[in-house]
């Protein structure tokens, strides 16, 4: 497979998404989640996103405390931890303030537990500076956010990160499906219909996509094809399956 | 011997101009004078504002101290200039011909990064991943197409380089290893050192 990124209309959409708030009316409507269910690039694309904006990116972790947050963040901003809580966020606000550079936070879920006082951290530094800052989360965040009125009312867009088009896949087999893994190693053609195929399989997500490109890379080498066809990959899987008997569920009951 | 003052419409290096008076006159360190005394040494400094950028350029340089005073005879103000230990070098390096001129005293730092560079969304990257190798940083950071090995040998290049500056440490793992190949080292981000990445050393300061 052909190395390098894709970007595909979920990058473009998280871009337009930046535009677009950046325009707001209010200024306090800083937040802006970012949604999407697992495998279909969102840490990828964030990731991409921040080291070329240069916006400071922090990825949340389940241990994460008021301090533990504001530590993370000095740290991205270069700044010092010293002294208390207040402090090192006074510290964040100036540099925010004055720089306004958005945040990232990546693995926003945890951020929302029995209470969303970590939320409301990241809401103050938002309110005061009017910048912008950006939740990734899984898709049942925005639910959770919801639950805090005065902070959902300051949610400026969510942004949907689809399961892949068959643009995507199309984009993808076209920019990296390949007889080798060199650079100029010779592309390797799929048939429309093959494409559709993945897409059906992997169910539009990016992780299952590439493992499915491999496999059938992997087949054609073996089998010396130079283009591939339906009829060559018909009854296979392409991905990973997951089949057999449901745990905890009898035999007799499995039909 | 000390070369020759030029015309008035050709003295354009005012200071050098003040330090060959100084040297004609065999001033040193602690000799004293006044902007009255320059002005009749060298009539040139008396068109437009050339004597005040020539003082102001050496006390500046820390080649003359100033200190203003007071004539009791006149009532008027009376500044007085003082040739330091740094100045009384230079009125000996003007006496041997050699002309005192502007520019970098020493050697430049390193080039300003730009916010754009591969170097700079690199470090982001390390930044944010903290464990990395060169092959997944330039599959994140380069378009499929575009010259992804060259951005992996430039990866590979840089995180060698950070990890001799004591920013980053090489794992003892290596990965992606497929076939013959000793795959690829990951580097883990031991000392962040902010937004920007770390500054190898000069070879010109070193």
């Amino acid at each position: 497979m052909k190395p390098g990124f894709v970007q595909t209309e979920n990058f473009r959409r998280l871009k337009d998404a930046e535009k677009l708030v950046a325009r707001r009316g209010a200024s306090e409507a800083g937040l802006v989640i970012v949604r999407g269910v697992f495998g279909v690039g969102k840490s990828k694309l964030t990731e991409r996103w921040a080291a070329e904006s240069g916006y400071v990116f922090i990825r949340a972790k389940e241990t994460y405390t008021k301090r533990a947050l504001l530590d993370e963040l000095a740290d991205a901003m270069g700044l010092a931890k010293g002294g208390r809580n207040i402090e090192v966020q006074g510290r964040i606000i100036a540099k925010v303030g004055v720089d306004m550079v958005p945040i990232i936070v990546d693995e926003a879920d945890h951020l929302v537990r029995s209470t969303a006082s970590l939320l409301e951290v990241l809401r103050d530094i938002t309110d005061v500076t009017g910048c912008m800052c950006f939740l990734v989360g899984m898709e049942h965040f925005p639910m959770k956010v919801a639950r805090y009125g005065h902070i959902a009312s300051r949610v400026a867009k969510v942004v949907e990160f689809e399961t892949l088009s068959i643009g995507d896949i199309r984009a993808t087999v076209n920019a990296k499906a390949s007889l080798g893994s060199e650079p100029n190693a010779p592309a390797l053609p799929m048939d429309e219909d093959v494409v559709a195929e993945i897409h059906k399989q992997c169910s539009g997500r990016m992780r299952l996509a590439l493992n499915a490109i491999a496999n059938i890379e992997g087949w054609a080498h073996a089998n010396g094809w130079k283009k591939v066809t339906l009829a060559d990959i018909k009854g296979k899987a392409l991905c990973t399956e997951f089949s057999g008997k449901p745990l905890g569920v009898s035999a007799n009951r499995v039909k | 011997m000390t070369p020759a003052l030029k015309p008035v419409e050709e003295l354009r290096w005012v200071a050098s101009a003040v330090l060959q008076a100084l040297a004609e006159r065999g001033k040193g360190k602690g000799d004293t004078f006044t902007a009255a005394d320059l002005l009749a040494w060298v009539p040139a400094l008396s068109a437009g504002a050339k004597r005040t950028n020539a003082t102001t350029r050496l006390v500046g340089l820390g080649l003359l101290t100033y200190r203003q005073g007071f004539d009791a005879d006149t009532a008027d103000l009376q500044g007085t200039y003082t040739v330091t230990a740094a100045g009384a070098e230079a009125i000996q390096a003007a006496k041997a011909g050699k002309a005192h001129k502007s520019g970098p005293k020493r050697p430049h730092g390193n080039r300003p990064q730009s916010a754009s560079a591969f170097s700079t969304q690199l470090w982001r990257l390390v930044r944010a991943r903290r464990l990395l190798d060169a092959k997944e940083a330039a599959e994140t950071l380069v378009d499929a197409g575009d010259d992804v090995k060259k951005a992996e040998q430039h990866a590979s290049k840089l995180f060698r380089r950070w990890e001799l500056t004591g920013h980053l440490a090489a794992s003892k793992q290596r990965v992606h290893r497929v076939g013959t190949s000793n795959g690829h080292k990951r580097y883990v981000l031991i000392n962040d050192c902010g937004p920007m990445p770390p500054q190898s050393p000069s070879k010109k300061t070193a």
